[in-house]
């Protein structure tokens, strides 16, 4: 048996600190595509993902030595991608660039998906405020447990799920709203 | 239930929670419109969300990241070199100003020199260095200043000698017969005193060469005056 997964991100981590870069692309290959799928996500341009991506794994490798080793290490990585995707936002909306997030989104689609239900519940999320935003896709998406949520955006647990209780509730009226649910009036 | 109380426990299967009163959830939403409508949008959310496929990175994306970490890193200075980022932005001017002084006094001390950085002294013969004296023992240094106050006592006095050789032969005559030569003091305390001597005795023949002086002066003006009364 082999060990766990914080045994293994604190080796790797170890290894990326001395300078090992069969470490540090390991890291890189183990959490590139959470960092990458929460940049999407918040962002809603691919190519600006891919940017603060590369930004965020400057900044794990630079501040890699802060990390508490005994926390896991994913919320950790994860809220600073969450910050970089603030700052990111906050300096976009100063650019007069706006952001197609109902054609320039990543997520991958299946043939046999309902499109149009997808592109409702990413424009619901995207209505969202961003803390309710990042709540929604760190538990969704990412599937990450509410204490590492809590852990990654530095906010107790009570926030964090009052955040996401009201990100769904948005997302559902939306859905509403838009037709895409349909009431059965009578219930057998 | 009310609609309160249905929308908690939504969220709570939301979360992936098995309801203990899921017949309860059912009955009220069999009742109420809004709920039902809410339930239905749950589950399909539920649903979308799960059957979501993970965003892919591009396949370049590994590389690029490497590289630009590569970069970074090796553009970075040491810890040691940066200011600490706790510090702030104040912190880190300090550091340069800091640095900034080093640099000035750097210069300055090149353009006036400073005593520590002035070139070392010439070096001495070999032989020289490596014949070294042994240090001087505290009696020797003793008799030392003993002999260097008795000779400034000697050499005042007879500067004064010459002094009043000059001006008054006859006092220097009567001084020297008066006072006879020091004799070198035996001790450090009889050296002391042999100077108060010396500068006594030199102290009274300045006053009696600039009496003298005086006197001579007063004369040689009255002659004049009188000579020019004559003419």
């Amino acid at each position: 048996m082999g060990p766990d997964v914080s045994e293994t991100d604190a080796m790797l981590v170890r290894g990326a600190l001395r300078g090992n870069t069969q470490a540090i692309e390991a890291l890189v290959v183990r959490f590139q595509s959470d960092v990458f799928g929460l940049c999407v996500k918040l962002l809603r341009h691919r190519q600006d993902a891919e940017d603060v991506t590369q930004e965020v794994f400057l900044r794990i490798f630079r501040s890699l030595q802060r990390w508490d080793s005994s926390r896991p290490l994913k919320p950790w990585i994860m809220g600073i991608t969450v910050n970089r995707c603030r700052t990111w936002l906050a300096q976009r909306v100063r650019r007069p660039e706006l952001a197609d997030y109902l054609h320039d989104t990543a997520a991958g689609k299946a043939d046999d998906e309902p499109v149009e239900m997808v592109q409702e519940i990413q424009a619901a999320v995207a209505e969202l405020r961003l803390e309710y935003q990042t709540a929604f896709v760190l538990y969704h998406d990412q599937g990450l447990p509410y204490e590492e949520i809590a852990q990654a955006l530095k906010k107790p647990v009570g926030t964090v799920k009052t955040w996401l209780h009201r990100a769904r509730m948005e997302v559902m009226a939306r859905l509403q709203r838009r037709g895409m649910v349909e009431v059965q009036h009578e219930v057998p | 239930m009310k609609c309160h109380d249905f929308q908690e426990l939504l969220q709570r299967r939301l979360d992936g929670e098995q309801l203990d009163k899921d017949w309860a959830v059912r009955e009220h939403a069999a009742a109420c419109l809004d709920c039902r409508s809410l339930q239905q949008a749950a589950d399909s959310m539920l649903d979308q969300l799960r059957s979501q496929s993970p965003t892919m990175p591009p396949l370049d994306l590994t590389r690029r990241i490497l590289v630009r970490v590569e970069a970074d890193q090796k553009n970075r200075l040491p810890r040691r070199f940066r200011a600490p980022a706790r510090l702030g932005r104040l912190g880190r001017l300090g550091t340069y100003l800091a640095l900034a002084a080093s640099v000035l006094l750097a210069v300055l001390a090149g353009m006036y020199g400073l005593p520590w950085l002035r070139a070392p002294a010439p070096k001495q013969e070999p032989q020289q260095l490596v014949k070294t004296e042994p240090p001087p023992s505290m009696e020797k240094s003793v008799e030392e200043a003993r002999q260097a106050v008795a000779s400034l006592a000697d050499k005042s006095t007879d500067q004064m000698r010459v002094l009043l050789s000059v001006t008054n032969p006859m006092e220097n005559v009567g001084m020297a017969e008066s006072a006879p030569p020091l004799e070198p003091a035996a001790s450090l305390r009889q050296a002391g005193q042999g100077a108060a001597e010396g500068l006594q005795t030199v102290a009274s023949s300045t006053q009696r060469a600039f009496a003298y002086f005086f006197r001579e002066f007063t004369q040689a003006d009255a002659g004049k005056q009188k000579d020019s009364r004559v003419h």
